[in-house]
């Protein structure tokens, strides 16, 4: 019984070990601002067949204005797979775009063009 | 213009569920455990079939009447004809509703509806119903073919053609395309009909995937045949009726090996990944489902064969049978992590599928009257009481779970192995619901 006890703490200890590991700082180089009234901006660069971010994690507000700042040396397609879908094509230069996403959730933004996620939204 | 995304059907996905509630969740699951082990009953309460109760007499008529079987039949029969429409005429757009239907209402739908009304899938299942009107036609016997079944195939074939759909709807980057959906489907009618044919209606309850999978999820249900008599049992006495055939081990690994792959596949750290090892996405996400099976599989496998057992005398048992007989404790974790995993994909999802099929060559029609409706995202709305449900299904199918391994190892452990024998399948256990949750959490 004493084996099983002890066995028990070492597995609590393990656990809690692993979930606080877990919550490591991301690194994506994004470049992302929030200001005071909750729209948040994104700044997103393709240049050579690559695009700056790519997978990146990125908070948002639910309700809140999304605003895309795109750079671009191509022109090309961004697809953001929220209910409902938003679709964005961009123009050879600098193109920006806002939008909002009402619903809490996960949601991915996609470069169409480049078949490559650049940002998984963490909508709140 | 209609946007196929790059993962499938579906668009937002579910907030991580909070550090907070996962270590609470996997702590709770810990501290049940070994409850259980250490309090619980130390003789087995279901070792032997008990009897049901009788389901009332009026219902099992009307259940066991041929006008209700065919009724649910040409039901069964006519939604898959309607299907099939959209399927092969209807425009291969993502709102195609056959989509839907493949993914959501058919393969996730099922596990409700098979926890509360029992073996559904048997019941509207087509090719069944195709092989029956076959061999009313050719004047044959339905249950038999040119030869039996060979025992000892068990639910191998069910566990590979799992595998299958698995593939198609995680792996396959025309997943969201009608062309591989038509061709797996063609494939699945293809096995079916020409097994049944060599092995007679039995190929249904070992091969088909679907219904392989519904009749076990119907152990947890409240209802049970004993001979050919409805009745009710409670859940966990029924759990303990799964026949333990070879490859259901294969199987429990293939339905909660991929539904963990599923969570990780969408982890940046996966997707990057597989972008920097450079191989075809394909190929790296083939290997990855591929190891999540087969790590569920071998590490039950070797927990449930990590105990001493009797070699002689009336309790005797090999220990390459143990993973077997205790397979059918993994089906409640794989309902409470499916559950954490599609309930709201299921509700949202399935509503949107709803409203599609009244629209099958999406040209505007309303042909059932609910192209109109509007998608309620509730659920969504409330990320914290949906973190909260989903952390209690996982908890809730584990300790369902513990305790059928606890039953089932008294049965065939020897006394003096009772406790320690038990401790492995334990520990696995444990991991699994930490891993399950550590995927919620989004997974870094």
């Amino acid at each position: 019984m004493l084996r099983v006890v002890r066995l028990c703490c070492t597995l609590v200890v393990a656990l809690l070990l692993l979930a606080g590991c877990g919550g490591g700082a991301s690194k994506d180089g994004t470049s992302t601002k929030k200001d005071s009234s909750g729209a948040t901006t994104i700044d997103i660069t393709f240049k050579d067949g690559k695009v700056t971010p790519q997978g990146a994690k990125v908070e948002v507000q639910a309700g809140k204005p999304i605003k895309l700042h795109i750079v671009a040396d191509q022109p090309g397609e961004l697809h953001v797979h929220s209910s409902p879908e938003h679709e964005f094509e961009y123009k050879a230069g600098t193109t920006d775009e806002s939008f909002t996403i009402k619903q809490p959730g996960v949601v991915d933004m996609e470069s169409h063009t480049l078949d490559k996620l650049v940002a998984q939204l963490e909508v709140r | 213009m209609f946007l196929v995304p790059l993962h499938g059907l579906g668009g937002a996905k579910d907030l991580p569920i909070p550090l907070a509630l996962a270590v609470t969740g996997a702590t709770a699951a810990l501290v049940v455990s070994f409850c259980v082990l250490a309090l619980a009953w130390r003789t087995p309460r279901y070792q032997e079939v008990r009897p049901g109760r009788r389901a009332p007499a009026a219902l099992a008529r009307v259940v066991d009447s041929a006008a209700f079987e065919w009724t649910l039949r040409v039901v069964g029969l006519l939604f898959a004809a309607y299907v099939t429409w959209a399927l092969i005429w209807g425009p291969d757009l993502v709102n195609n509703p056959a989509l839907g239907t493949f993914y959501v209402l058919v393969w996730v739908g099922l596990v409700p509806a098979s926890l509360l009304f029992g073996r559904v899938v048997r019941v509207f299942s087509p090719v069944r119903t195709i092989n029956l009107l076959l061999a009313k036609v050719t004047g044959g016997d339905p249950a038999v073919g040119l030869t039996t079944y060979p025992a000892r195939l068990g639910y191998w074939p069910a566990a590979v053609g799992l595998l299958a759909y698995v593939w198609q709807e995680l792996v396959d980057p025309q997943s969201a395309f009608l062309g591989t959906v038509r061709v797996w489907l063609a494939a699945y009618l293809a096995v079916m009909l020409v097994g049944a044919a060599v092995f007679g209606d039995e190929w249904f309850e070992r091969a088909d995937p679907f219904e392989v999978y519904s009749n076990l999820l119907s152990k947890l249900s409240f209802w049970g045949r004993e001979g050919d008599r409805l009745v009710l049992r409670s859940p966990l006495a029924n759990l303990a009726t799964v026949a333990p055939l070879p490859g259901l081990v294969a199987v429990v690994a293939v339905l909660f090996g991929s539904t963990a792959f599923d969570s990780y596949k969408d982890t940046i750290p996966w997707q990057q990944f597989v972008i920097d090892v450079g191989l075809a996405p394909t190929f790296t996400n083939t290997v990855a489902l591929l190891v999540f099976c087969l790590l569920v599989g071998g590490t039950f496998t070797a927990a449930a064969m990590s105990t001493g057992v009797e070699t002689t005398g009336p309790h005797a048992v090999r220990r390459s049978e143990l993973p077997n007989l205790l397979a059918h404790s993994v089906i409640p974790i794989v309902v409470g992590y499916m559950t954490a995993h599609y309930l709201s994909y299921l509700v949202e999802q399935g509503q949107v599928t709803l409203m599609q099929l009244s629209d099958p060559m999406v040209r505007g029609d309303n042909l059932l009257g609910t192209a109109n409706w509007s998608v309620n995202y509730w659920l969504s709305f409330h990320p914290s009481l949906l973190a909260v449900v989903k952390v209690l299904a996982v908890i809730a199918g584990h300790v369902v779970g513990v305790v059928a391994a606890h039953d089932r190892a008294l049965r065939l452990l020897p006394a003096r192995h009772h406790i320690t024998g038990q401790i492995g399948m334990l520990v696995v256990m444990v991991a699994y619901t930490a891993t399950g949750l550590y995927l919620l959490m989004g997974g870094f």
